[in-house]
């Protein structure tokens, strides 16, 4: 044999034993094992023809029995994974909606057409079937034994018998078919399997199987389909390898408790609350460790037993769960709540009056200082709400006390930020409680979305009150996935829309949808116009702030530049708005809605159209006028760029449509005064002089009533003329709902019959004036409310020409009883802008008057 | 029969069944109310069977009025009624902060005092040793406050400060000029601060201290210590200012060692004694509180014995010294102090004693 010939009979043989090796990472080694499924005939099920109308729904009794008990053969035949096979390795992040390696179905490609209410009617009575069904399977859990703990070896092999097996089962892969299917709970549980091990991944199952108690864990709640269900539909169930890892924790220590409804509930959300928000696995078991035991001992408020696990997350999954002093969540701190501070319901709202409201305490340091605590602590075991008890606190303190009151004893509740401030939400009889609020802002510490904005707060409890209709949509949009992963397009897009539609206030699955849409069907106008509509006749009946948002988010980038139709793209813009009455279920900011949609126009003369149809829709809209009119004027002012002649254009369309929509009955003028406090305020947050000058005069025409006739006090004058009364004013302080309401007094604080605005002088906070033009100045006079000003501390002068950088030009104003004055005949300073500011402690008298005296520079 | 139960019915407690008829018996007598969570708190249910349906509670609420009031959560009609049947159109009083609890009442509606703690009410026998004291407390209190009523001057002004000494709140406006319900005849010279006492801000000390010198500040603190009149507590919460204003101010770790013990001796169990214990560890002795140190499920031996919360809004009562724990420093160990000792102290005088008891008792026996 020739050396070239054995050269090349030594590749040959490398060649095959290497294909040979690869052969199981692109081929099957071996097939799956069929496991028998039984399919089921339809059963005589009364399935309601398509032209049935809704109304005309089978009643419940007349529907025909049907055996739930589907027994499914035992899957345990699984095959050893082969680590180069696995496939589904990761499907956890939702936007990329990867397929699976399938091939392509001919008859399920195509994008259905988008339907009308009509074409769902068939479909909407087995759903609503499918409800009644589901609320009558919660008396009556339904538990599977098929699964055994060898099926964990390999979760891939597992998926494809269960895939197999709900297509089969399903048949004809339309909606009727898919209601049919996820009429069985036999069904329901396969495809919640099916969504669990897709959204975990195998190789983390595998590796949670690998735990002590892993397998069991595992098969126990893959059998369990209420169990699971409350892993898979009761809100988020993000990170679920970690949260399925935690759960693993609790079940290896406390296993037998899982078989225990409320105890079930405690240890699921736990894992799944600690997992979604990162927090440490030692401190998710002294978390589960306390509600077990407090259950357990009865030391829980009664509704707790009732709970359900979308409910259980506000409780179990209450934040600052580390043990260490200062954590409201810790199970120290808990357990001293849950012994001192037991109520009813009803009054933790309120509970914040069991503290001393304190900015410092007895010794002087400063509540954001840590001494304020510190020496307490031995005293109070280190006990948070119980150092704040005896010292007492502010804000934050105050709000957290009741929160974690509410929670300590199983109630849910959750603190909020307002601006500058702490408040809290408790959920009192299923209707959440504002507490110890002051503003309209809430940014709430727990969501479910992400969104922190009460909206959402209402939206979640709306969305899971109505509990089976989400657990049906849930269970659809599961569906949907695992069809689209299939590559079942056509029943994909059905299984997504019907869920929408079955449930209009699903923002988790509204959003999956869009996602969906943007990667399947971008240019399909008329589905983006459905989902559009959709998200307006549904969501946004009573959320405007979430629809707002879920369209500008979602819908508007895609959509709008379809519609080339200036006047088309305005109507649609207006729809949003159409359902608008009052604020819905708590006042929201409508500006970003408003931004999103201007910015789709091209144009300035586009824009404007859009400006003055958006202006005349809100403006007759009482609670919107004033947010509109701070909109208009911010975007005169920032969006429009350096088009000095666009912003003219634009602030005369304004203040003209301002002049004409603002109401002139006496019976209205309150309306018109707070719609005009809200946009004098905004031109004094964009620090728009002219702007604010003219609200001002509009004011004073509008609602005379409301301003002081005279000032009440003597002014000695200074020389010159008050060159302040042309300008702007700006209080340090944060504005309260009413006090914006009033802020056209503002602009009468610099006119010689006064005006009214809070003062707050604290270091470098003050009261700062804007001047028209750069003048000479030969004296301040401020007028406050006070009968006498407080003298302990001196007030002084800053100027500057930027209104950025400041000098000190004159110290120490002469009080004079309700009067600081300061006379510059001397120094004259020159300045566009001045500030009064009082050293040391915080002050706040009113302020009545404010009169800068001098020349104007030409 | 009849006269042995003649005998023993001032010292039974008058059961009823509204708060209004409780009101209108209770004369000088305190008012019991237990209150618990009737329909939605299942130790509140395990405490009323065991100290009412058993009756175990009674003997401990002696003399007093006694009345039973279910708490509700979210109500049902009849729920409602068996509510208003008992409240009326009353409300109850503020500063009842958890259920189940014994509410201390007077007869004008004024919360005197509670036992609310959860160790306090674990049992009846804890409660029972909670209530007596504050029980004892009250009647010692109204004596008082009946005598000042009579009394004019400084005898009055001397009066109340005894009252105000008790461990217990007092009723409204006493030892205020204006709508003072309980002035009486006489009217006060309050050469002893009375008023100094009723109207004392310890923030507002925090506020004159910022702007004085070391000196300063210790001639201002030792002026208003001197004047005698102030309270335990509000001593040191004085001093808890001083040391704070020098500690923020760069003094010594010497100087504030003995401005903390002298505050902490002022009375060493109380909350603000362990504070200036806490103080000393913390800013002194540069040793950082490790709350790990301390087990979750340990309380302290303070909750266990008669703690009476001040009812938000009315001036802290000089508290009793309070019993230490065992094992614990017991807040006396020999440091640094300062020349104010003698000052800081109440005397002895000024505790009540037996004479004013009988004179009471010779007063009730004139006027029947």
């Amino acid at each position: 044999m020739s050396p070239n010939l054995s050269r090349l009979l030594i590749a040959a043989g490398l060649v095959f034993a290497l294909g040979f090796m690869c052969y199981p990472i692109f081929y099957s080694v071996q097939e799956p094992e069929e496991t028998a499924v039984q399919t089921r005939p339809e059963e005589g099920l009364a399935v309601t023809d398509d032209t049935t109308p809704v109304d005309d729904w089978t009643p419940e009794d007349e529907e025909p029995e049907q055996t739930d008990e589907t027994v499914e053969p035992e899957i345990t035949t699984i095959t050893r994974p082969d680590p180069d096979k696995r496939r589904i390795l990761n499907r956890q992040d939702d936007e990329l909606y990867t397929e699976e390696d399938v091939p392509e179905d001919p008859t399920q490609k195509k994008v259905p057409e988008a339907r009308g209410h009509a074409s769902f009617t068939s479909s909407l009575a087995q759903v609503h079937r499918l409800k009644k069904r589901l609320e009558r399977e919660s008396q009556k859990p339904y538990k599977s034994k098929d699964l055994q703990p060898v099926v964990w070896d390999n979760p891939e092999e597992l998926y494809q018998v269960l895939a197999k097996r709900v297509l089969t089962k399903i048949e004809k892969l339309d909606e009727k078919s898919i209601l049919q299917f996820m009429q069985q709970p036999a069904n329901r549980l396969d495809l919640a399997r099916i969504n669990l091990i897709r959204r975990t991944g195998s190789e983390e199952l595998i590796r949670v199987a690998s735990l002590p108690s892993g397998r069991g864990m595992l098969t126990m709640l893959a059998n369990d389909l209420t169990w699971i269900s409350g892993v898979l539909y009761s809100g988020p169930s993000v990170k679920l390898e970690q949260a399925l890892t935690n759960m693993e924790l609790i079940y290896r220590k406390h296993g037998e408790d899982f078989l225990h409804p409320v105890l079930n509930k405690i240890g699921t959300i736990a894992a799944m609350e600690f997992a979604r928000e990162g927090w440490n696995p030692e401190d998710m078991m002294a978390r589960y460790e306390y509600y077990s035991s407090s259950y357990k001992q009865e030391l829980l408020n009664s509704l707790f037993d009732t709970l359900q696990y979308w409910e259980m997350r506000w409780v179990v999954g209450c934040a600052q769960p580390s043990q260490s002093v200062g954590n409201w969540g810790e199970p120290r701190n808990l357990k001293w709540m849950r012994d001192n501070v037991r109520l009813p319901a009803e009054q933790y709202l309120g509970a914040e009056g069991q503290l001393c409201y304190r900015l410092r305490n007895v010794a002087g340091d400063s509540v954001f200082s840590s001494a304020y605590l510190a020496p307490v602590l031995p005293y109070v075991n280190g006990t948070t709400a119980w150092a704040y008890r005896e010292i007492g606190g502010v804000c934050g303190a105050l709000s957290h006390y009741a929160t974690y009151g509410a929670l300590a004893s199983g109630l849910p509740a959750a603190t909020m930020g307002e601006p500058g401030h702490c408040a809290y939400a408790i959920r009192i009889n299923g209707e959440w409680k504002r507490g110890n609020s002051i503003y309209w802002q809430h940014q709430l510490s727990k969501t479910f979305f992400n969104e922190p904005e009460w909206d959402y707060l209402i939206l979640t409890e709306n969305l899971y009150h109505d509990f089976y209709t989400t657990l049906v949509a849930d269970q659809l949009v599961a569906m949907a996935d695992f069809l689209g992963a299939r590559r079942k397009m056509t029943a994909s897009f059905n299984c997504y829309e019907l869920a929408i539609k079955v449930q209009p206030l699903n923002w988790p699955a509204l959003n999956r949808y869009a996602g969906y849409l943007k990667v399947k069907a971008p240019e399909d106008k008329e589905k983006w116009q459905r989902l559009h509509d959709s998200i307006v006749d549904g969501l946004g009946k009573q959320h405007y702030n979430a629809a707002s948002k879920l369209l500008v988010r979602r819908v508007y980038p895609n959509l709008a530049p379809m519609i080339k139709d200036r006047n088309k793209l305005n109507k649609m813009y207006a729809g949003l708005f159409k359902n608008f009455d009052g604020w819905g279920t708590n006042r929201w900011d409508v500006i970003p809605t408003l931004d999103a949609q201007i910015n789709t126009y091209k144009t300035n003369e586009d824009k404007k159209v859009y400006m003055r149809e958006v202006v005349r829709v809100l403006m007759g809209k009482p609670e919107y006028s004033g947010a509109v009119l701070t909109w208009g004027l911010k975007y005169i002012s920032q969006g429009l760029g350096k088009d000095e002649a666009a912003q003219d254009d634009f602030t005369d369309m304004l203040v003209r449509m301002m002049g004409q929509h603002t109401r002139n009955t006496r019976k209205e003028q309150d309306q018109t005064w707070a719609t005009l406090g809200e946009a004098i305020n905004a031109a004094t947050e964009n620090n728009d002089r002219r702007v604010f000058q003219a609200i001002g005069k509009l004011a004073y025409r509008k609602c005379k009533d409301k301003f002081p006739k005279k000032m009440k006090h003597r002014v000695k004058s200074f020389p010159g003329r008050i060159v302040s009364e042309t300008g702007i004013i700006d209080t340090a302080t944060t504005l309260g709902a009413g006090q914006v309401a009033s802020s056209c007094l503002h602009w009468a604080v610099l006119q010689k019959s006064g005006g009214a605005m809070p003062g707050k002088f604290e270091g470098k906070a003050g009261v700062t004036v804007g001047l028209e033009k750069k003048s000479q100045l030969t004296g301040v006079i401020c007028v406050t409310s006070e009968e006498k000003v407080k003298d302990d501390r001196p007030f002084y002068i800053e100027v500057s020409n930027d209104g950025q950088n400041w000098n000190r030009v004159f110290g120490n104003g002469v009080i004079d009883g309700a009067q600081i004055r300061f006379d510059m005949r001397q120094e004259k300073p020159t300045c566009q802008y001045l500030r009064l500011l009082r050293e040391g402690d915080k002050y706040e008298p009113g302020i009545v008057g404010f009169y800068v005296y001098g020349k104007q520079e030409r | 029969m009849m006269l042995v139960s003649a005998v023993l019915s001032p010292l039974r407690a008058a059961v009823v069944h509204s708060y209004s008829e409780a009101l209108s018996k209770a004369g000088d007598k305190p008012i019991v109310i237990f209150l618990y969570g009737a329909n939605y708190d299942k130790l509140s249910m395990k405490t009323y069977d065991e100290f009412i349906k058993k009756n175990k509670i009674l003997p401990a609420v002696r003399k007093s009025v006694f009345l039973v009031v279910p708490v509700y959560q979210n109500p049902t009609p009849d729920e409602k009624k068996k509510y208003a049947k008992i409240m009326g159109d009353k409300k109850l009083p503020g500063g009842i902060w958890s259920y189940p609890c014994l509410a201390v009442v007077d007869s004008h509606g004024k919360l005197r005092g509670i036992v609310q703690s959860a160790q306090e009410m674990k049992s009846v026998e804890s409660a029972t040793a909670a209530l007596k004291p504050m029980l004892d407390a009250f009647e010692q209190q109204e004596k008082l406050l009946s005598k000042a009523e009579r009394a004019s001057g400084a005898r009055k002004a001397d009066l109340i400060l005894q009252a105000s000494n008790i461990n217990l709140t007092l009723p409204d406006g006493v030892g205020k000029e204006k709508n003072n319900k309980r002035r009486g005849r006489g009217e006060m010279d309050d050469d002893i601060g009375l008023k100094n006492r009723m109207s004392f801000d310890p923030i507002a000390v925090v506020e004159k201290l910022q702007i004085m010198s070391f000196e300063e500040a210790d001639a201002y603190i030792r002026g208003m210590i001197a004047e005698g009149c102030y309270s335990r507590r509000q001593r040191q919460e004085m001093m808890a200012a001083y040391a704070g204003h020098l500690r923020r101010n760069g003094a010594s770790a010497e100087r504030l060692r003995a401005l903390y013990t002298e505050m902490r001796n002022l009375d060493p169990n109380s909350m603000y004694g362990a504070y200036a214990e806490g103080a000393i560890a913390l800013w002194v002795e540069k040793k950082a509180f490790d709350p790990s140190t301390v087990p979750v499920e340990v309380r302290r031996a303070s909750e266990e014995v008669t703690t009476v919360a001040a009812v938000p809004g009315t001036v802290e009562p000089d508290p009793e010294p309070t019993v230490r724990p065992s094992g614990s420093s017991g807040g006396m160990t020999a440091l640094g102090s300062t020349s104010l000792e003698d000052v800081a102290g109440p005397s002895v005088e000024d505790e009540p004693s037996e004479d004013d008891f009988e004179a009471d008792a010779d007063a009730e026996a004139e006027a029947e």
